[in-house]
């Protein structure tokens, strides 16, 4: 279910042609049925795009769908008054399957030391990080809100609903289970305009920033800092505009079908403190880490504050890859943001601010791609190392520039400068995170953009492997 | 933001349909400069066009004819004037360039193959170690040409995407930019060095700084399209072999580079006759090439040419037997190498 390809385009279209066709036909059998009609195509073309990826995928997706609603709907039945407690068997039964695909391998092979094969070249299957995170929000939203359980049709459709079921945004059952509780097709012209708007910034991100990025990146040098800074430049802007790209085409198909979603990026490299980043940064994500794991652990108001917020950011690392490299990308992370809160009375000029916290993201990313940890901390090492910024790693750096692919990566670099001098502009001006983008004459632009420099090939979604 | 289910309305999204007129009529105009004035598929034109009148010429004066086919080491190899006129070999060079496809090439060198011709291929192994797909050079010169026909493939030919092919792209549209800026060349290529029967003379010359890769193993593609051809062939009564093009390589890594071509070849072997080259695609003398491992110069191509008329003359073809027997005396390489 890859938004970039043209694959996922032709199912989609082929797909909504045969149901509004059938719900043509049907509309003069049987008007009374069509809500219900809408609700099973809707659920149907969302199993339909995860069969398209594979069979593991849409019966892992089933099980944990089922699982979660027969579970809940028993603790409702027999032990309503007592439901908190059972989540502790619901919870883990939930997540078993992204246990065991995301972290067997890592835990049994690498942390305990077994020689297991079973555990071996697992394939994840796509999006279970997102929709077991999902449901789980969904399981402990419905005990503590003691609210009664959704038809299981509507349920479904909110587990399933498929421009945000393999990649997000998660969403809680207080924005989506209304909706899809009164789903229906309809034509809607203005949602049309205003998803068609987000699908193209969408489509300009990855297609024609992400994309093309990818091509430039190479995390091969372990001793040159210059190439480790312009590796982590690349991949950090490279995942941005991948992440954020697929979220916001997930919002406008959404917006389309008449559904609001949550914006999973708020320009978060426009951000002036770590603490700003991670309110811009996969939102619903951060949201759910805030409201299931923070909070009840105390949340920032108690005295182990700083322990709270290592541990947050340390399971944040482990939720994007079972490895220590993910790990120590969430402690990096943690450490900066108690170091923030410590400092933040401090009085920083803006733009140092902006500075201060881009180099601390740049940096983290290392973290984020090398996934061989002695290499890791090698790099890491060179990073901080104020000798290696000699003038040989410097010529060896800019050797190169002037050849066709230096040339093509300035282009790119500089076109994402300005994209994010855009975005600026929108969040300064208008406070409104990419206003200026979704401006008629600007889509305009960035449709002419994306055509005529997005790459013949397009790659995977980043996320797509968590 | 209100949701389908507190209203709806009729109508249509002018806004989205502003939208998809934007995006056709950029496609449109990008797949307009692409095949018409990208300056890398105006030289292939031009050597369409050239090839196009020699073909015709040698159907007219004579029975048969050698048609060597491949990418640009092979376009830039085989001399078709001296294989006619010192070896009686009337012979059309139908190269193009290697990243148009091993499927585009074979196609258009198909176009001008008859009944008892001899088609030699010379398909870079690159092209046939992976899966073999439509690639963007190769529809654009297809378009460009008026030649559809040669992306036919019922197994992978996708037209939208196709059609999105014929978009420029990025790294292009960048490195136009600077050379215009910076006043250079658009193209390092002159249609002004392409001889008559299709060979085109590379006058460029540049220090060759990329390194001749090693072939890997014949994909399963790669491996289908050899039998495809050869059953063609075949039905055709038209005689066909295999050649590797040469490539320039170090003294020091001969051995190496020869012992993964003979592998490959051996492979290669299994679908179609071989041709017999003593060098087993390596030439270690960089006075034989002018800007890329394997773009020859005049010199060079001049040998090369000679070798190939010797070899189609000749029809030395390596046996099975002869290749494992050379293969035993090379060092077993088992990984793609940058010589």
């Amino acid at each position: 279910m890859n938004f970039a390809e043209l694959r996922f385009w032709e199912f989609l279209f082929g797909a909504l042609t045969v149901i509004l066709v059938v719900r043509y036909l049907c509309a003069h059998l049987a008007r009374s049925a069509l809500a219900t009609f809408d609700k099973i195509a809707l659920f149907s073309l969302g199993l339909f795009l995860l069969l398209c990826v594979s069979w593991v995928t849409f019966l892992i997706f089933l099980a944990v769908a089922i699982t979660t609603y027969v579970g809940l709907a028993w603790i409702l039945k027999y032990h309503a008054k007592h439901g908190s407690k059972y989540l502790f068997v619901l919870i883990p039964l939930q997540i078993l399957p992204l246990v065991y695909y995301k972290y067997g391998d890592f835990f049994v092979n690498r942390v305990m030391g077994f020689n297991v094969d079973a555990f071996r070249n697992l394939v994840i299957p796509v999006g279970i990080s997102f929709y077991t995170f999902q449901k789980v929000a969904f399981v402990i939203d419905t005990l503590a809100l003691k609210s009664p359980l959704p038809r299981f049709l509507d349920y479904l459709n909110f587990a399933g609903f498929f421009p945000q079921i393999v990649a997000g945004p998660i969403e809680r059952k207080a924005n989506l289970l209304p909706q899809m509780e009164k789903f229906r097709f309809r034509w809607l012209p203005e949602k049309i305009n205003e998803g068609a708007g987000w699908i193209v910034v969408g489509l300009f991100f990855k297609c024609c920033l992400a994309d093309n990025l990818a091509g430039y990146f190479n995390g091969s040098s372990r001793t040159n800092p210059y190439l480790i800074w312009k590796a982590n430049l690349i991949f950090g802007l490279r995942i941005y505009y991948d992440f954020a790209g697929y979220s916001l085409v997930a919002v406008g198909l959404a917006c389309c079908l008449g559904i609001s979603l949550t914006l999973n990026f708020r320009s978060p490299y426009c951000s002036t403190s770590l603490a700003e980043f991670w309110r811009r940064w996969h939102i619903t994500l951060s949201g759910w880490f805030r409201d299931y794991v923070y909070i009840p652990m105390g949340g920032g108001r108690v005295k182990w504050w700083a322990f709270n917020i290592a541990v947050v950011f340390i399971v944040s690392g482990a939720w994007h890859g079972a490895g220590w490299n993910f790990i120590l990308w969430g402690a990096l992370h943690g450490l900066f943001l108690i170091a923030n809160r410590l400092g933040g009375k401090l009085n920083v000029p803006r733009l140092l601010a902006w500075g201060l916290t881009m180099v601390g993201s740049f940096y983290a990313w290392l973290s984020f791609y090398e996934l061989r940890t002695d290499v890791l901390l090698q790099k890491s090492k060179v990073l901080l190392m104020p000798s290696a910024y000699n003038g040989e790693a410097l010529h060896e750096a800019i050797r190169g520039l002037a050849s066709g692919d230096g040339i093509a990566l300035g282009g790119f670099l500089l076109l994402t400068a300005l994209t994010l001098l855009v975005e600026w502009l929108s969040v300064t001006d208008k406070n409104e995170e990419y206003y200026y983008f979704r401006q008629p004459l600007a889509l305009g632009v960035l449709v002419a953009l994306t055509l005529l420099l997005a790459p013949g090939k397009t790659n995977a979604f980043i996320y797509f492997a968590f | 933001m209100p949701s389908s289910t507190s209203h709806s309305s009729s109508g249509v999204p002018w806004k989205t349909v502003q939208l998809l007129g934007a995006a056709v009529v950029t496609w449109v105009l990008g797949a307009l400069y692409m095949v018409r004035l990208n300056p890398e598929v105006v030289f292939f034109h031009h050597c369409a066009s050239v090839k196009q009148l020699w073909v015709q010429k040698l159907d007219l004066n004579y029975t048969n004819k050698v048609v060597a086919f491949g990418g640009s080491s092979c376009l830039s190899s085989v001399d078709g004037e001296r294989m006619l006129n010192q070896y009686g070999l009337p012979t059309v060079n139908m190269g193009l360039g290697a990243g148009m496809g091993a499927i585009v090439l074979t196609h258009y060198a198909q176009t001008a193959t008859r009944t008892g011709d001899t088609l030699i291929v010379a398909l870079e192994p690159d092209l046939l170690a992976e899966p073999l797909r439509i690639e963007s050079l190769g529809a654009q010169f297809s378009i460009s040409i008026g030649e559809p026909s040669l992306l036919r493939d019922p197994h992978r030919v996708n037209w939208p995407s196709v059609l999105l092919d014929l978009r420029p792209g990025g790294y292009h549209i960048f490195t136009l930019i600077a050379k215009v800026v910076l006043g250079q060349k658009l193209y390092p290529y002159l249609v002004s060095e392409v001889h008559p029967s299709g060979w085109w003379e590379d006058g460029a010359r540049r220090a060759i700084a990329s390194r001749a890769t090693a072939p890997t193993r014949l994909s399963e593609d790669g491996r289908s399209w050899l039998i495809g051809l050869r059953d063609w062939c075949d039905q055709r009564n038209v005689r066909a072999a295999y050649v590797l093009p040469w490539a320039y390589c170090k003294p020091v890594d001969l051995k190496r580079l020869q012992s993964c071509n003979l592998r490959f070849l051996r492979e290669v072997a299994e679908t179609m006759p071989v041709l017999k080259d003593p060098n087993l695609g390596a030439d270690t003398n960089l006075e034989h090439f002018a800007d890329t491992p394997v773009h020859p110069t005049t010199k060079g191509a001049a040998l090369r040419t000679d070798e190939l008329a010797h070899e189609i003359k000749m029809w030395s073809i390596w046996t099975r037997d002869e290749l494992d027997e050379r293969l035993k005396a090379f060092p077993l390489e088992t990984s793609r190498l940058p010589l």
